[in-house]
């Protein structure tokens, strides 16, 4: 999971020609069965193997949903 | 600058999955996704499902598991043709895994795959893989309130088994409410008590799982 959104982020990075990533915001659906504490941990390790300094995970967590998508990613170009 | 994505995060392997769906779809064969928590008796309900089953010829099974060979030789004796993943430490089956096991698994014939998932009601049901119907078993010694704790599972399976009926009696559990429980998650699920050991109940969930292959 970790790995995907980095993955996501790596991407969006190269299209939009971006220098720095400083936050992504994912939505999970509250029934989606993530654990946020371990999503966070994972994430911050894969992050910084990727060159992923001092980025942000925001997780929005929103009723009725079962998926998890990442929503937008805020970067300085 | 904020750049909107909208990106799935799993989206790499439902590609995947579908990819293998409509492989087996142009081969004339479903794939059946069985997920349960550990112990609840997945290998068990294989095992009676296949042995009571005249053409056994059409199945193949798929037997996913962290480590070992146990499951995989439990239904060696049946005569079906068995691939064995090991994931190495991972919780989960995901597409890739089939992708690869469908390499070593002989298609001709075969109308069904069953995928016996890894022992898990988290992870397991955020990986699709391919499959036709997703089949959830919960044996009744788990408790109650396992639809609103795993919802997730209850929702995207289409069958249900609730198994090791036979134990009911030393147990302090109701039926009804896992039933009424899994209903409030997934209101079109079918659902099955039944006893792999015994084979109590077991013929409602073969006329059901016989109309299924009668229709492939």
């Amino acid at each position: 999971m970790a790995e995907n959104i980095v993955k996501i982020a790596l991407n969006v990075m190269k299209e939009h020609s971006l220098k720095k990533i400083n936050k992504i915001n994912i939505k999970v659906g509250e029934m989606s069965c993530i654990n946020e504490d371990s999503l966070q941990f994972a994430f911050g390790i894969l992050a910084k193997e990727n060159g992923l300094e001092n980025v942000d995970l925001h997780i929005i967590r929103e009723n009725k949903l079962f998926d998890i998508y990442v929503e937008s990613i805020e970067g300085e170009k | 600058m904020k750049i909107k994505v909208v990106e799935p995060v799993l989206k790499a392997n439902r590609v995947m999955a579908e990819e293998i769906r409509r492989y087996l779809g142009s081969k004339g064969v479903k794939l059946i996704n069985i997920l349960g928590s550990p112990g609840a008796g997945k290998t068990q309900f294989i095992k009676r499902t296949l042995q009571q089953l005249e053409n056994k010829e059409i199945i193949g099974v798929i037997e996913g598991d962290i480590s070992t060979t146990f499951d995989a030789e439990e239904l060696v004796s049946l005569g079906v043709e068995i691939v064995q993943i090991n994931t190495k430490g991972a919780c989960h089956l995901d597409a890739r895994m089939i992708k690869q096991a469908l390499e070593q698994m002989r298609l001709d014939g075969k109308k069904v795959l069953f995928v016996e998932n890894v022992g898990n009601l988290v992870c397991p049901a955020e990986f699709p893989l391919g499959e036709d119907l997703r089949i959830l078993v919960l044996s009744l010694t788990e408790g109650l309130h396992k639809p609103l704790k795993y919802p997730l599972a209850f929702r995207t399976s289409q069958v249900l088994i609730l198994n090791k009926s036979d134990l009911l009696p030393h147990l302090d559990v109701n039926p009804a409410v896992i039933r009424e429980e899994a209903l409030s998650i997934n209101n079109q699920m079918k659902i099955f008590q039944l006893s792999s050991l015994t084979g109590e109940g077991f013929s409602n969930w073969m006329d059901y799982f016989q109309n299924y292959l009668s229709t492939l």
